[in-house]
């Protein structure tokens, strides 16, 4: 009986309010979808990568136990035999991993060697059906490809791949293509260990050893026993976190992303919020006159609540819809990354996450029913006989709510920003940000009445007209102003970091590039500038003096990204191109001198003064820190000492990079020709001048930061949606209304024109909210998250004519959608409305 | 004041229109008091929402003080109603987000009027129909008499030469339907406003200088009641 | 199942070499008139291209007996690169075991391979040392050893020499078809006296027993001609040995074949090709790869004849699903005039296609 009459109810309510209200009805659900695409299109792409990163860490070591690295330059191949005559290791794989600079042509290939016959004890899989050309690859030069590395340099079986080593090239024939099976996604290329020793001048060099330990052996005590028994700078971790290890780089990246999505699905759960809250106001009568009925009000929540879980269901399958599709396209036009390049190499396919894929869904119908449940609450609670009569909304309008939440989630965001990160992740600074988001929204309503307050009284009509209605209902103005705010704060706030962040890479580049040309053998391990090349360099006739560079990676802690090494050429009173943010204080006792970045500052709370133990060359040696500088390229943290001292340790005389200070007078382009003529290489080195370098850094940010720009617009969209919604639910309440001001004179033109300016002053009422709110949030991003994330430090500053023009073409779209949006209510029926009583 | 000669209007388009009323002849002098009465359907709020330039006629003329209605386009029909003429509303029609002082003000804001004069005349408005003490309510909190009674003010404020009124009693009690009417009337007398009430209400019909019947089509002039 | 594939295309490679084209001065070629030392050829050969050690026997315990299987290869898959990594594939060692029991009704066997180098996998020289991880087989002071860890069975067994070497061929230069190159330097041990324990699935016990051990190295064996061969190798239970084989052309005739018999008191007598021959007595379909093996088959040598039944019909080692070879190696029981007189092992290999890459 009850759920008949609940049905009928429905039928009745519902579904009338739905089809007398088709345009609002269609805006409710595309927000939620547009909220629920945006979080699934990012959260899908962030988990593809992580999935991706994984299955291709996994389909190369397969089901081994225990993951022995080292350090980038590898370690020594001795550790072999001595892992795999351990009783508890079943299997020993030896793994050469190189980073593989292609000649001729632009870009790296991993080339991964490793001995077939452990290999594929591990991973039976590998090679598939090339596992026939087994034996010939156990000849000198010749490799593998998997399938998408064929695609991806368009060669093929029989073709040959030449690769560079040192400044040389070596020319490697392809005996196979991997078949493009479920384990190799990604394009590298396989070796046979000892071919790829050979080939990339790493005799005795291993990168990994993949180890299978005896069903029998107890993982985590045979893990530790092994981790204690290796040399210097290398770590053993179970195979599970090695992939995790690897991704820890991006993480903070990849939250960050998340949360973005994640505020976009707020930012539309808001709207929907607004909008059904709207809606359940504009049919307060209604419900009065159903109380009067003898309608409970515990049937009214449940109705609207349940239309607001209807709505929402609707919207967020369509929004799931939309974003696995964007997921697709996403990935694959920009990559698992969205083109960061945290997963340069890794070819990625949108995979589905069911568990986020259903969170994000909850969240969004959730956010829906919410915006049912309150206002219907509320109207609950109303006696009917006061809600029955005409202009009762207006009482809901007008009050406002208490400012006392507001405030406190305000206070109480800025006591967030004081506490730490939480596992490497600065959970309390989106905390922050979220408290302060929704303090302001809470305060919004008090926030238009102050504001309008202040305004002047126009004498044009429209204006007074409009100004009076937003005065009247602050209540509306601020519901109608939520997603705006949302967005709107968001994107400045997003703009100022980024602004801050780029203008502060700027001068950082600036200072770190003080040389006159810069010469590189390439980013990959394969390619070095190697001392008879930095002979002839010196030679040179135009080049004054030279400083080296030798780069690489560190494993100073397992479940910690690896810690970049740089030695360089310096002297240590004046060390040249390092932006310290600390004093710089050499050691007294004349120890090696290290200086560190941020970033190892904060992960290894290390200071001035204080000492390091380094695992260079296979030993151990102590550095004292000497200063901290700031370092925009290396997140996991980077140390930095005199080359003398490494080679001393290593015996390792190459370089990555020369830093050239050219004769005065000597032209750079004219010299970089002379370089390369007295090296006699072409392609093989990149001669770069600062100028083109700087260049070169900020395209990457920018490429790096592009995909938050669509998320920027997107969320804009939705905030505009908010006012559109906002305008559109009121012009059906208020058709009467302008049916009167027609009577009373008003044209058409000037009804819209007072619609207009009302959604102008709304979006300028937003605008200048979230400047305020977006700024104290970018303080955020900048102080707390971008530090607690990337462990950089940056100085704020603030885009000041992006941030005008947005603003003002938010005021224009705002006024812009409300005048649209009126445009079906002001009909000629508006006459006819004069003469309904409701 | 207001002259209308052979004034038609058909309902619908095409095979299904249906003549609501042809060749009606209407004329109010300045000062005049005139009730306008016939049943539902016989085209009366039409013929109101005609002379108020909200509609427009198939064919005939309309002419208030010396300006022809039919030949303005909306802006300056628009224009012409929010100098000329006033409204009074069955629903009484407040904005409900404005005060009772700005309901009755927005004649006055719609044509310009500057701030002092137009506080002073809203007061003066006010002191008229007895809602001096609540210039800063809100419509929701005034009792039916009140509302229209600050509707009446409002239709006033801005000395139009025609008052248009439809229904004006429909909604109240008869205490309050005669304190309007006499509002009303007074308000009529002093200005030297014509007026055209439309309504059912015989009571309403019989305070009119003259009635007239709207009925299958034609305008008569009819017997007080 | 992918892991076999790879593993039984290497076996295949090394049964069958002349499939690699090679140049003569890649490898040492085997020449008649080298004279086998022992015991210094009983270690590794590294010149020439294969190298195995090869032992089968009956092992006697509680239970019923069982027939084993060790084989040790070594193989160089191609000429020297002269790459000086530690890691270069100069050599590779394959290794391979079974067990037959008749209740079980098909054979246990376990494969490993892996390239020789860093003390993991090694074929030493000049003494019978072969290791590859923790498959040992090695040579103690009176005594070879063998050590076969395997997850279904696992062998640990002691050789004791009970009888001289018996050389194969011309004292030793075993051909294997009408090209003298294609030949093998081939010593073989019988009558081996066996000790030690054997587990099976979880049962461990002790067992005692006779085996044979192959020794063959060659840089050349199987003729374009051959798809496989046929071989048995017999301690008969009056103290004689016979080993016989025949390499069989494409379609199923005889393409060469030797046999050799020795006395319990020593008197040797080889049998050339024209000599030998087999008849099928009975044939078994295998159900999984559909070859057609000649379980029972009597072998005419000059005027006597032998009749060899495997001790049960299954004993394939199963590929099917590879593209290398399938083997028929397992116990059989050598008779004569429907008298049992031995027993030792029968090989049977190529019939599922030309063993092959």
């Amino acid at each position: 009986m009850m759920t008949s009459t609940f049905l009928a109810l429905a039928r009745m309510l519902v579904h009338g309010s739905w089809r007398q209200n088709r345009a609002r009805l269609a805006l409710s659900i595309s927000a939620i979808a547009l909220g629920v695409a945006l979080g699934t299109t990012v959260h899908l792409v962030n988990y593809s990568a992580v999935a991706e990163f994984d299955s291709a860490v996994r389909s190369l070591s397969g089901d081994a136990h225990v993951q022995v690295s080292g350090p980038r330059s590898g370690f020594d191949e001795a550790l072999y035999p001595e892992l795999a005559n351990r009783v508890e290791v079943a299997v020993a794989s030896p793994v050469l991993e190189i980073e593989a600079k292609l000649a001729q042509r632009q870009g790296n290939l991993k080339v991964v060697g490793m001995d077939p016959f452990r290999a594929l004890a591990l991973q039976p899989a590998l090679l598939g059906e090339a596992g026939e050309q087994l034996l010939e690859l156990l000849r000198p030069n010749t490799i593998m490809l998997s399938h998408a590395a064929a695609q991806k340099l368009a060669l093929a079986k029989g073709d040959v791949l030449r690769v560079q080593v040192g400044l040389n090239v070596r020319a490697l024939e392809i005996i196979a293509i991997l078949p493009a099976g479920e384990t190799l996604r990604q394009p590298l290329a396989l070796m046979d260990i000892a071919a790829a020793q050979w080939t990339f001048d790493q005799l005795g060099r291993l990168s990994r050893l993949d180890l299978r330990l005896r069903p029998e052996a107890p993982v985590a005590a045979t893990l530790e026993s092994i981790h204690c028994a290796l040399p210097a700078g290398l770590i053993a971790v179970e195979a599970e976190q090695a992939s995790a290890q690897g991704l820890a780089m991006s993480r903070a990246y990849r939250v960050n992303l998340n949360m973005l999505a994640l505020v976009s699905l707020f930012t539309g759960a808001v709207l929907v919020f607004s909008t059904q809250t709207l809606s359940a106001l504009r049919r307060r009568t209604h419900f009065s006159l159903l109380r009067a009925l003898g309608v409970s009000s515990r049937m009214l929540v449940a109705l609207l609540t349940g239309e607001g879980i209807l709505l929402g269901a609707i919207g967020t399958s369509l929004g799931l819809g939309l974003g696995i599709f964007s997921a697709h396209l996403a990935i694959g036009y920009a990559g698992s990354d969205l083109g960061a390049g945290f997963f340069a190499g890794v070819v990625a396919r949108a995979s589905i996450d069911p568990v986020g894929l259903a969170i994000i869904a909850c969240c969004g119908i959730a956010a829906s029913a919410l915006g049912g449940f309150v206002p219907a609450l509320e109207a609950g609670r109303a006696a009917p006989a006061a809600g029955l009569r005409a202009g009762d909304e207006q009482r809901a309008l007008e009050t406002l709510p208490s400012l006392k939440p507001g405030l406190v989630l305000l206070l109480a965001g800025g006591v967030l920003t004081l506490l730490p990160a939480v596992d490497g992740l600065p959970m309390f600074g989106y905390a922050a940000i979220a408290a302060v988001l929704v303090g302001a929204l809470m305060l919004m309503p008090a926030y238009v009445r102050a504001a309008l307050a202040w305004l002047p009284r126009f004498q044009f009509a429209s204006a007074w007209l409009g100004l009076q209605q937003l005065r009247g209902s602050p209540g509306y103005a601020g519901i109608s102003l939520a997603a705006i705010l949302v967005s709107f704060s968001l994107v400045v706030s997003m703009l100022i970091m980024i602004q801050s962040f780029r203008l502060s890479l700027d001068d950082w580049l600036a200072q770190v590039l003080p040389a006159d040309l810069y010469a590189r053998a390439g980013s990959s391990t394969s390619a070095w500038i190697d001392h008879k090349a930095q002979a002839a360099l010196a030679s040179a006739a135009s080049v004054a003096r030279v400083g080296y560079s030798r780069f690489d990676k560190l494993q100073l802690e397992p479940g910690r990204p690896a810690v970049t090494l740089i030695a360089r050429d310096l002297i240590p009173d004046q060390p040249d191109a390092l932006p310290l943010v600390s004093p710089q204080r050499l050691p007294a006792d004349g120890a090696t001198p290290a200086w560190i970045s941020e970033a190892m500052h904060a992960l290894y709370r290390l200071d001035v003064g204080d000492r390091l133990v380094l695992p260079v060359g296979g030993s151990r040696i102590e550095v004292t820190v000497a200063g901290i500088w700031r370092d925009y390229v290396r997140q996991g943290g980077t140390v930095l000492i005199p080359r003398d001292v490494y080679i001393r340790l290593t015996g390792d005389t190459r370089a990555n990079e020369a830093w050239i200070w050219l004769r005065p007078g000597a032209a750079p382009d004219a010299a970089s020709n002379e370089i390369r003529t007295a090296l006699d290489v072409g392609a093989e080195i990149e001669i770069r001048q600062p100028g083109t370098l700087r260049e070169l850094s900020l395209q990457a940010f920018d490429r790096t930061f592009a995909v938050t720009y669509a998320l920027q617009v997107a969320a804009l969209i939705i905030g505009l949606f908010g006012i559109s919604v906002g305008t559109s639910a009121q012009a059906f309440a208020r058709r009467r209304e302008f049916g009167v001001l027609h009577h009373l004179g008003m044209s058409m033109r000037e009804l819209r024109n007072t619609v207009a300016l009302e959604g102008g002053v709304l979006g300028a009422l937003g605008a200048f909210a979230g400047l305020a709110v977006g700024s104290i949030m970018s303080l955020v991003l900048v102080h707390v998250i971008n530090r607690q994330s990337f462990h950089w430090s940056m100085e704020l500053h603030v885009p000041w004519l992006p941030l005008t023009t947005l603003s003002l073409l938010l005021v224009f779209c705002a006024a812009l959608t409300a005048a649209l949006s009126i445009r079906s209510a002001l009909g000629d029926d508006i006459i006819r409305a004069v003469k309904e009583d409701w | 004041m207001l002259i209308v000669r052979k004034l038609s209007k058909s309902l619908g388009s095409g095979q299904s229109t249906r003549a609501l009323f042809a060749d009606v002849d209407l004329d109010i002098a300045a000062g005049e008091f005139v009730a306008l009465i016939g049943e539902s359907g016989s085209g009366k709020s039409t013929l109101l929402n005609l002379i108020a330039g909200l509609d427009t006629p198939d064919s005939g003329t309309i002419e208030i003080a010396g300006t022809q209605l039919t030949q303005l386009d909306d802006g300056q029909r628009s224009a012409f109603r929010r100098t000329h003429l006033g409204f009074i509303f069955q629903a009484f029609h407040l904005l409900p987000y404005l005060s009772v002082a700005d309901n009755v003000a927005l004649p006055l804001v719609l044509i310009g009027c500057a701030r002092s004069e137009r506080e002073q005349r809203v007061a003066q408005a006010l002191r008229d129909v007895d809602l001096h003490g609540m210039p800063d309510a809100k419509p929701h909190q005034l009792s039916g008499g009140e509302m229209q009674r600050a509707a009446i003010a409002r239709a006033l404020i801005h000395r139009p030469r025609l008052i248009l009124a439809d229904e004006p009693t429909g909604n109240l009690d008869a205490d309050n339907a005669n304190l309007a009417l006499d509002l009303l009337r007074q308000c009529v007398a002093r200005e030297d406003t014509a007026c055209l009430l439309v309504t059912h209400s015989t009571a309403a019909a019989r305070r009119a200088d003259r009635v007239c019947a709207l009925g299958s089509g034609q305008l008569r002039a009819a017997q007080r009641p | 199942m992918n892991r076999r594939t790879w593993l039984q295309s290497l076996l295949g490679t090394v049964l069958a070499p002349v499939s690699l084209p090679t140049h003569a001065t890649d490898f040492e070629p085997v020449v008649p008139g080298r004279a086998i030392e022992l015991p210094q050829d009983e270690g590794s050969h590294p010149r020439f291209r294969t190298e195995w050690w090869y032992i089968t026997g009956w092992l006697e315990r509680d239970a019923s007996p069982i027939g084993f299987q060790i084989t040790f290869f070594r193989t160089r898959p191609h000429p020297d690169s002269g790459n000086p990594s530690r890691f270069n594939p100069r050599d590779l060692i394959i290794a391979h075991a079974a067990v037959s029991e008749r209740e079980h009704g098909r054979l246990r066997h376990a494969q490993k391979v892996a390239r020789a180098g860093f003390g993991l996998a090694y074929a030493e020289e000049k003494r019978m040392n072969v290791r590859l991880d923790d498959w040992h087989l090695t040579t103690g002071d009176s005594f070879y050893a063998a050590r076969i860890p395997g997850d279904d069975f696992a062998l640990d067994l002691r050789f004791r020499r009970t009888q001289p070497p018996l050389l194969q061929g011309e004292n030793g230069y075993s051909r294997k078809g009408p090209r003298p190159s294609s030949a093998s330097y081939y010593y073989s041990l019988p009558h081996l006296a066996v000790a030690g324990t054997a587990r099976i699935g979880k049962q461990e016990s002790p067992v005692r027993g006779e085996a044979w051990l192959d020794h063959e190295w060659s840089s050349e064996i199987m003729e374009p001609e051959a798809v496989g061969w046929d071989w048995i190798g017999i301690n008969l239970d009056d103290g004689a040995a016979l080993m016989a084989f025949r390499m069989r052309a494409k379609d199923g005739s005889q393409h060469w074949a030797a046999a050799t018999y020795r006395t319990a008191s020593g008197e040797r007598r080889t049998f050339g090709e024209k000599e030998v021959s087999w008849t099928v007595k009975r044939r078994w379909r295998s159900p999984r790869t559909g070859a057609d093996y000649p379980v029972a088959v009597r072998i005419h040598m000059g005027s006597t004849s032998f009749d060899v039944d495997a001790w049960f019909d299954d004993q394939e080692a199963d590929t099917r699903l590879t593209t290398g070879a399938v083997y028929w190696e397992g116990a059989a029981i050598l008779s004569r005039d429907g008298r049992r007189v031995g027993r030792g092992y029968l090989e049977m290999t190529g019939y599922v296609g030309r063993l092959r890459m």
